[in-house]
C-alpha cells in the first residue's frame, strides 16, 4: 500500500507532461496557422488574377517557395480545381506547373509512406495537366494498391486509359476487397472520360462486384451505348440482374420490355429483382406490361406490390384503370393501389 | 453595379470577385450565411452570388430571409451548390431564386449569368 | 481492509492502462484519418452518383417548439440525396399541425410496411411539393418504436436516426457516409460525435456560433464526453468492439436493422442494444462487418443543466446497460464475439458496472482504514491522490487528443476553462455519476425484473447491400 506514493508520483509526471505538451503543440499549430494563412492569401490572389488576366500574370519561382509556401499553393490550387470547370481550369493547372507543384508532388511519389504517396497520386490526377501523365503512369507500378488505384483514376479523369492496364488495375483492386470504395471511383472516372472502356471492364474482368459496378454507373451516367452490357446483365445473376433492370428503366431503353417482363414473370428470380424490373417497366411506359403487372399486385412479398402499383400507375389509362378497380377492394393489392393512385 | 459575394471558400470568392471586378462590378465579400444577410441589408446591393452550403445560415435560409425583407426584397440572386439533380433547381426556384449555378462552374459562365440575371431584372 | 485497498488500487491501475490503451489507439486512429480525409475527398463524396442515399429518421414526441426548425435544416443537409421520415409518437401538442401547416402536407395513403412491428399508424402525411418529407402520425410507443416504424417507411438503403432535437452540421451526413462509400460491403453501422449545445448560440435550426457552455453542470459534461465518448469509442471501434452507436445520431445500413428486428422496446438503451445485437447477429451468420465510429462528423445536442435531470439521465442509461449485458450475457469473454465479446463487453462490465462499485467502496473503506489506524494518514492521501489522478491522466490525454486532432478550441480562455473543469470533473462530479450508476443498479435489482428476455441473434436472412437497395428503393 505504500507503493501508491510511487504510482502517485508517476502519474503526476504523466501529467505534467501532457500539459506542457498540450501548450507547446498548440503554440506551434498556431504560428504554422498564421504563417500558412498568409501564403494561403497570397496564392489565393494570385490564382484569381491568373484567372482573370491569363499567361500575363506570372506564378513564383519554384526555387522561391518554401515548403509550406508551396502546400499552401497546392492547397490553393486544388481548391480552385475542384470549383472550377473547363478553361479556366487549365490555367489553374498551369500556374501550379510553374509553381513547381507538379514537379513536387512528383517528388512525393517516390517518398516512404504510402499515405504521402497517395496523396500525390491524388493532386496530380486532379491537376489533370499533360505534365502529370508521365509521373501518374509511373504510379501504376506502385507497390501499394491504394496508391496504384488513386493514379489511375487520376489517369481515368485525364481519358488516357488503355483496355490492358484499365482490367488488371481493377482486377487487381478488387482482389483487395476493402478497396471497393475506390473501384467504384475508378469505374465511375473511367465511365465519365472514357466510356468506351467500360465495356472491356465489364467482359474481362473477373470479380462479380467490379461487373455489379460497371453496370450501376452504365445506369446512373445513363450511357445508352452501353446498352447491350444492360440487357445481357439481365441475365446474370440476381444481385447484377437487379441492377441491370434499374439501369435500363434510367437508360430508357423501350427494347428491353419484353426481357423486363420476362424477369417479372419469372418465378424462379428473387423478389428484389422482380420488384427492379416491374420499376423499370414503369419507367419505360409500354402499355404492354400493365397485365403482368396487375399479376404482381398480388404478389408475395411487399417490395413486389409496391413496385408494381407504382409502374401501373405510369403505364397510362390501362394502368389506372386496372389500379382503379383493385382500390375498391379491402386487400393489401387494393391498399397498395390507393397509395399509387394517390401519389 | 454592386455585387455580394458569399461563399465559405476563400478561392472561390476570390475568384468570383476577380472575375466580376474586371466586368466592372463592385464587389463585396462575405464568408458566412450571417454575414451575407447583415452586408446585404447595409449596402443593398444589385445582385447576390450565393453558395448553397455555408456556415451560420446556409443559402436558401439566406434566400428566405433576403425575400422576407421588404429592403431586400428585389434582389438578383444567383446560387452556386454542389448537388446535382433538378430537384434542387426547382426548390431554388421556388424559393425565388433567380439563376442557379451548379459546381464546378466556369467563372466566364457566371460572368454571362450575372449579367443575363441582372439585364432580365432591368426589364422586368 | 488492506487487501481491499489493494484491490481498488489495482482496479485504479487498470482502468489506467485500459484506457491508455484505447487513447492511443484513438490517437493513431485520427492521424491516419487527418493524412487521408481531405476537402476533396469529402467534395467528391458528395458530388458522386453512388454515394448512397439515406433516410433520416426523426422520432418526436411533443416537439412543436423546434420541429419545423428542425426539418427544415435537415432538408437542407449537403448530401447528394435524402429523405426525412419524422414520426409523431402520439404527440399530444401541435407538432403535426405544425409540419402539416409549415410544409403544405396533405393526407395520404401508404400502406405500412411490414418489416418490423410497431404501433398502429393513424396517419401518414406526404407535402404537396417536391419536397422529400414524409410525416406519419402514429399512436404513441416511445422512441424505440417510433424508430422502427421510421425504419419501415423509410425507402433508402441507409438509415440515420436522430433525436428531434439534435442539430446537425452541414457536413455531418457526408462524413458519417464515407464509411459506407470506402468500405460498402463490410461497413454496417457509423456513429459520430456528439457535442454540447448549451452555450452556443443556435438560428434558424444551425449552430451559428460555438462557445463553451456558462452551467457548470454542462461544462463537467463536456469534459467528460471529451474522456468518455471521443477517446474510448474512437478506440473501441478501432478494433471492432464499438458496443454504441448513440440514438442522437446514428447511420445504420437499414438491411441490418430489419435483419436484428429493429429497435427493442423493452429496454432504457436500445440504442447499445440494437449495436450489441448487430454484433451478435453478423458473428452468428459468420458474415464480416465493422461498425465504425467516426471522430469528425458533429451532431449537437441539449445537456441536462439540472442536477435532477442528469441524474435522471444516467440512471436510465446505466439502466440501458445493464439490461443489455443481461440480455446478451452469452457473449461475455466468449470468443466467438470476438472484439465485443472479448474485450469491450467485459471491460463495460468491470469498468461501468462493477467499477463504481469499487471505488465508492475504496473511499468508505480507506476512510475507515484512515480513522481506525489500519493505514497512516499519508496513504490515506496518497490514495485519494491516486484516486484523482487516474482520472486525471486520462481526462487530459482526452484534451490533448482533441486539440491536437481538430484544434477545436482555438482560444485559450476556452482551454483555460476546459483544463479547470477537467480538474474539478475528477475531483466530485465523476464521483457522484458512478453514485447515480449505483442507484440504478439498486432500483433494477429491487424491481424484480430485469425486463428482456434472453434475445435471440438471428431472426432474417441479411440480404446482400444491393439487393436491399435496389429491392426497396
Amino acid at each position: 500500500m505504500d507503493s501508491v506514493r510511487y504510482v502517485d508520483a508517476a502519474l503526476i509526471v504523466v501529467v505534467l507532461a501532457l500539459l506542457v505538451a498540450l501548450v507547446t503543440v498548440r503554440v506551434r499549430a498556431q504560428r504554422r496557422r498564421t504563417r500558412l494563412a498568409v501564403a494561403r492569401e497570397r496564392f489565393e490572389t494570385l490564382i484569381a488574377a491568373r484567372l482573370v488576366g491569363g499567361e500575363g500574370v506570372p506564378a513564383p519561382p519554384p526555387a522561391d517557395l518554401s515548403a509550406l509556401e508551396r502546400g499552401a499553393l497546392r492547397d490553393a490550387g486544388i481548391d480552385a480545381l475542384v470549383e472550377l470547370r473547363g478553361r479556366e481550369r487549365e490555367r489553374v493547372a498551369a500556374l501550379l506547373e510553374e509553381g513547381g507543384v507538379v514537379d513536387a508532388e512528383a517528388q512525393a511519389l517516390r517518398s516512404a509512406g504510402p499515405d504521402r504517396r497517395r496523396r500525390a497520386a491524388d493532386v496530380l490526377g486532379l491537376i489533370a495537366s499533360p505534365a502529370t501523365h508521365e509521373p501518374l503512369r509511373a504510379a501504376l507500378e506502385d507497390r501499394d494498391v491504394r496508391v496504384r488505384l488513386a493514379a489511375a483514376r487520376g489517369l481515368a479523369e485525364l481519358g488516357q486509359v488503355d483496355d490492358e492496364w484499365s482490367t488488371t488495375l481493377i482486377a487487381d483492386a478488387a482482389a483487395y476487397e476493402h478497396r471497393l470504395g475506390a473501384v467504384a471511383e475508378l469505374v465511375l472516372a473511367l465511365g465519365a472520360r472514357a466510356p468506351a472502356r467500360l465495356a472491356s471492364v465489364y467482359f474481362n474482368s473477373g470479380s462479380s462486384e467490379v461487373r455489379r459496378i460497371v453496370v450501376a454507373v452504365i445506369g446512373e451516367l445513363r450511357l445508352g451505348q452501353h446498352v447491350g452490357i444492360l440487357r445481357e446483365a439481365l441475365d446474370g445473376d440476381d444481385e447484377l440482374a437487379a441492377r441491370a433492370a434499374r439501369g435500363l428503366g434510367l437508360v430508357g431503353d423501350v427494347e428491353s420490355t419484353e426481357s423486363l417482363l420476362a424477369v417479372v414473370r419469372d418465378p424462379g428470380r428473387s423478389w428484389f429483382v422482380r420488384a427492379a424490373a416491374s420499376t423499370a417497366l414503369g419507367q419505360l411506359g409500354d402499355p404492354a406490361a400493365v397485365d403482368a403487372l396487375a399479376a404482381e399486385l398480388r404478389a408475395g412479398e411487399w417490395p413486389r406490390r409496391r413496385a408494381a402499383a407504382e409502374a401501373l400507375a405510369r403505364l397510362g389509362p390501362a394502368g389506372k384503370a386496372v389500379l382503379r378497380s383493385t382500390a375498391g377492394l379491402e386487400t393489401e393489392a387494393g391498399r397498395h393501389a390507393v397509395a399509387a393512385l394517390d401519389a | 453595379m454592386k455585387i455580394l459575394v458569399a461563399d465559405d471558400s476563400s478561392t472561390v470568392r476570390r475568384v468570383v470577385s476577380a472575375r466580376l471586378s474586371a466586368d466592372g462590378h463592385d464587389v463585396v465579400e462575405a464568408e458566412d450565411g450571417e454575414q451575407a444577410l447583415t452586408l446585404a441589408r447595409d449596402l443593398q446591393p444589385a445582385l447576390i452570388v450565393l453558395d448553397k452550403v455555408m456556415p451560420k445560415l446556409d443559402g436558401f435560409e439566406v434566400v428566405r430571409a433576403l425575400r422576407e425583407d421588404p429592403k431586400t426584397k428585389g434582389l438578383v440572386i444567383v446560387m452556386l451548390t454542389d448537388r446535382r439533380g433538378e430537384d434542387d433547381v426547382l426548390d431554388g426556384l421556388g424559393l425565388g431564386v433567380d439563376e442557379y449555378m451548379p459546381k464546378p462552374f466556369s467563372p466566364r459562365e457566371l460572368s454571362m449569368r450575372v449579367d443575363r440575371a441582372l439585364a432580365r431584372r432591368g426589364d422586368g | 481492509m488492506k487487501i481491499y485497498l489493494a484491490l481498488t488500487v489495482a482496479y485504479f491501475v487498470a482502468f489506467a492502462i485500459v484506457h491508455t490503451g484505447l487513447l492511443l489507439l484513438a490517437w493513431r486512429q485520427l492521424r491516419r484519418a487527418a493524412r487521408v480525409a481531405s476537402v476533396t475527398a469529402l467534395r467528391r463524396t458528395v458530388r458522386s452518383p453512388l454515394a448512397p442515399p439515406i433516410s433520416i429518421i426523426v422520432p418526436a414526441y411533443n416537439e412543436e417548439a423546434g420541429i419545423v426548425d428542425s426539418v427544415r435544416s435537415l432538408l437542407a443537409l449537403d448530401y447528394p440525396s435524402t429523405e426525412v421520415v419524422v414520426l409523431s409518437d402520439g404527440s399530444t401538442d401541435g407538432t403535426v399541425e405544425q409540419m402539416i401547416e409549415a410544409f403544405d402536407l396533405r393526407p395520404a395513403h401508404r400502406p405500412t410496411p411490414p418489416f418490423l412491428d410497431h404501433r398502429p399508424v393513424r396517419g401518414v402525411y406526404v407535402p404537396r411539393g417536391r419536397l422529400k418529407l414524409i410525416l406519419i402520425d402514429k399512436e404513441n410507443g416511445g422512441k424505440a418504436d417510433s424508430m422502427n416504424a421510421g425504419t419501415n417507411f423509410a425507402r433508402f438503403p441507409l438509415v440515420c436516426f436522430i433525436d428531434a432535437d439534435s442539430i446537425l452540421e452541414q457536413d455531418a451526413l457526408v462524413k458519417a457516409a464515407i464509411p459506407f462509400v470506402e468500405d460498402p460491403l463490410r461497413t454496417i453501422a457509423s456513429g459520430g460525435v456528439i457535442r454540447i449545445a448549451n452555450g452556443c448560440r443556435i438560428s434558424r435550426g444551425r449552430v451559428v456560433e460555438k462557445n463553451l457552455p456558462r452551467s457548470p453542470l454542462a461544462m463537467f459534461q463536456v469534459v467528460e464526453y471529451l474522456r468518455a465518448f471521443l477517446a474510448a469509442r474512437t478506440g473501441w471501434s478501432a478494433v471492432n468492439g464499438l458496443l454504441i452507436i448513440s440514438g442522437a445520431f446514428g447511420l445504420f445500413r437499414k438491411d441490418a436493422v430489419i435483419a436484428a428486428d429493429g429497435f427493442s422496446t423493452d429496454t432504457m438503451g436500445e440504442d447499445m442494444e440494437l449495436v450489441v445485437r448487430i454484433h451478435r447477429t453478423m458473428r452468428e451468420l459468420g458474415r464480416e462487418y465493422r461498425i465504425v465510429y467516426v471522430p469528425d462528423p458533429v451532431c449537437w445536442t441539449e445537456a441536462p443543466e439540472s442536477v435532477n435531470n442528469l441524474r435522471g439521465q444516467r440512471r436510465r442509461w446505466q439502466q440501458g446497460t445493464l439490461e443489455t449485458l443481461w440480455a446478451h450475457r452469452r457473449m461475455l469473454f466468449n470468443p466467438r464475439y470476438r472484439a465485443a465479446g472479448l474485450l469491450s463487453m467485459p471491460s463495460m462490465l468491470i469498468f461501468e458496472v462493477i467499477g463504481p462499485i469499487i471505488e465508492l467502496g475504496g473511499y468508505a473503506v480507506s476512510i475507515v482504514a484512515a480513522l481506525t489506524g489500519v493505514i497512516s494518514v499519508g496513504t490515506f492521501l496518497a490514495f485519494l491522490a491516486l484516486a484523482f489522478l487516474y482520472g486525471m491522466v486520462l481526462s487530459l490525454g482526452a484534451v490533448v487528443l482533441e486539440d491536437t486532432a481538430f484544434g477545436r478550441n482555438p482560444r485559450w480562455s476556452d482551454l483555460r476553462r476546459i483544463l479547470l473543469y477537467s480538474v474539478a470533473e475528477n475531483l466530485g462530479y465523476r464521483q457522484v455519476t458512478h453514485l447515480w450508476k449505483l442507484e440504478a443498479f439498486w432500483r433494477l435489482w429491487r424491481g424484480g425484473g430485469w425486463g428482456t428476455m434472453e434475445r435471440k441473434g438471428l431472426s432474417r436472412e441479411v440480404q446482400d447491400s444491393l439487393a436491399s437497395e435496389v429491392g426497396m428503393r
